[in-house]
């Protein structure tokens, strides 16, 4: 297996995670929402000459970064807590996450739109 | 004097006034000590947050309560209360809110990640609650739950293994770190060694002569260690918990026989 575009990834992360997100599987869910939304704005970021170094809170440092410069029209940096959050509570302890007032659908929304934005900004 | 010396300790902190004072003292110390300057100012603000909302107890934990921080460490807490607002501080903050009976029940459930921060944290507030649960697991020795442990850890190989095949270098490395450390965590379980923070666990367990798993998990902590190695570590790690699943079925500890259990 050879390494990949992180654009090319974000995709094929949120291909994975939406038939989970419809069974209401949260730890395949979160997981590979999580993975998606990260690689989306790690591709932004790149293009924008910020760089993401492999803590996760620096990517939501990014994600924020983007969205003050007016990159990204939302603050994905809450959304990647959310994420960071219950994949921990899914993958560690075995339990449901708890989203707040989200549910997961409304949190794959916003990582569709993410990644959706990465590819525009990928585009020639 | 560390928690987990103090469970055994004839004489144990929790057990007069006087010596619980000092180790109330002593935590204040260590917490000076080892939080890094750059994190003080988000550990004051979560302490403030915690009290203003009358907290029972606040307990540093994790990598930073043994003063072994790596690169990736977050900054652990166990809260006894209701929650507070977290999600306008750094994400490098990592909170468990717990409700008093719920720290009860998870202690005595099994839950290692309660056990662990009640042995080795830093008390940072406590209204006599973290004192209880103290006196309570040296009463009762609850041993975290290997099967539970093993099943988490065994899902989360199965996904790392997944994830390697994406191609996704940095996903995958979380993912295999994720796992590893699940991995080794059931399997020290299993050989009745409580495991200790994650910088840690491959010195332990190497002590148990699994040198292959040791490496593998501190290359994921400390490297970036390519896909292929990732796939290798997966492997590692699937060996590790075949292990645990021996000594498991051996000498599996009962709910009730964790008054014989030695503490590591």
């Amino acid at each position: 297996v050879s390494p990949k575009a992180k654009v090319k990834l974000a995709r094929e992360h949120l291909e994975r995670a939406l038939p989970a997100v419809s069974a209401d599987d949260y730890t395949e869910a979160v997981t590979w929402l999580f993975a998606a939304l990260e690689a989306a704005i790690v591709a932004v970021a790149e293009r924008h000459g910020i760089d993401t170094p492999n803590q996760h809170w620096k990517k939501a440092e990014a994600a924020e970064k983007l969205h003050h410069s007016g990159v990204l029209p939302h603050d994905l940096s809450e959304t990647l807590g959310v994420l960071t959050e219950a994949r921990k509570v899914a993958v560690y302890e075995g339990d449901e996450p708890e989203l707040g007032s989200r549910s997961l659908e409304s949190i794959a929304g916003e990582v569709e739109a993410a990644v959706e934005l990465a590819e525009r900004e990928g585009a020639p | 004097m560390s928690a987990s010396e103090a469970l055994l300790d004839s004489s144990p902190d929790w057990a007069t006034d006087d010596a619980w004072r000092r180790r109330l003292d002593s935590d204040a110390d260590r917490l000076e000590r080892l939080l890094p300057p750059a994190l003080t100012a988000l550990h004051a603000e979560l302490g403030h947050r915690a009290r203003s909302a009358g907290a029972a107890a606040l307990i540093l934990s994790g990598s930073t309560a043994r003063g072994r921080r790596t690169a990736i460490s977050d900054l652990d807490y166990h809260l006894v209360g209701a929650r507070v607002r977290t999600n306008d501080l750094s994400l490098e903050l990592d909170v468990h809110f717990l409700s008093q009976p719920q720290l009860e029940s998870d202690l005595l459930a099994g839950d290692d990640f309660v056990q662990w921060s009640l042995r080795f944290g830093c008390i940072v507030l406590d209204d006599g609650t973290v004192r209880r649960a103290l006196r309570l697991m040296a009463e009762r020795q609850p041993w975290p739950n290997v099967e539970r442990k093993r099943s988490h850890a065994a899902k989360s190989l199965e996904l790392a293994h997944r994830f390697v095949a994406t191609g996704d270098e940095d996903g995958a490395l979380v993912q295999v770190r994720t796992a590893l450390s699940l991995a080794a965590r059931a399997r020290l379980l299993s050989a009745r060694v409580f495991p200790l923070s994650r910088a840690e666990l491959p010195a332990q367990l190497r002590e148990l002569g699994l040198a292959s798993g040791a490496h593998a998990l501190a290359r994921s902590i400390y490297d970036s260690p390519s896909l292929s190695e990732l796939a290798d570590a997966v492997r590692r790690g699937e060996r590790l918990l075949e292990g645990a699943r021996k000594v498991a079925a051996v000498d599996r500890p009962r709910e009730d026989d964790g008054a014989s259990a030695p503490l590591h």
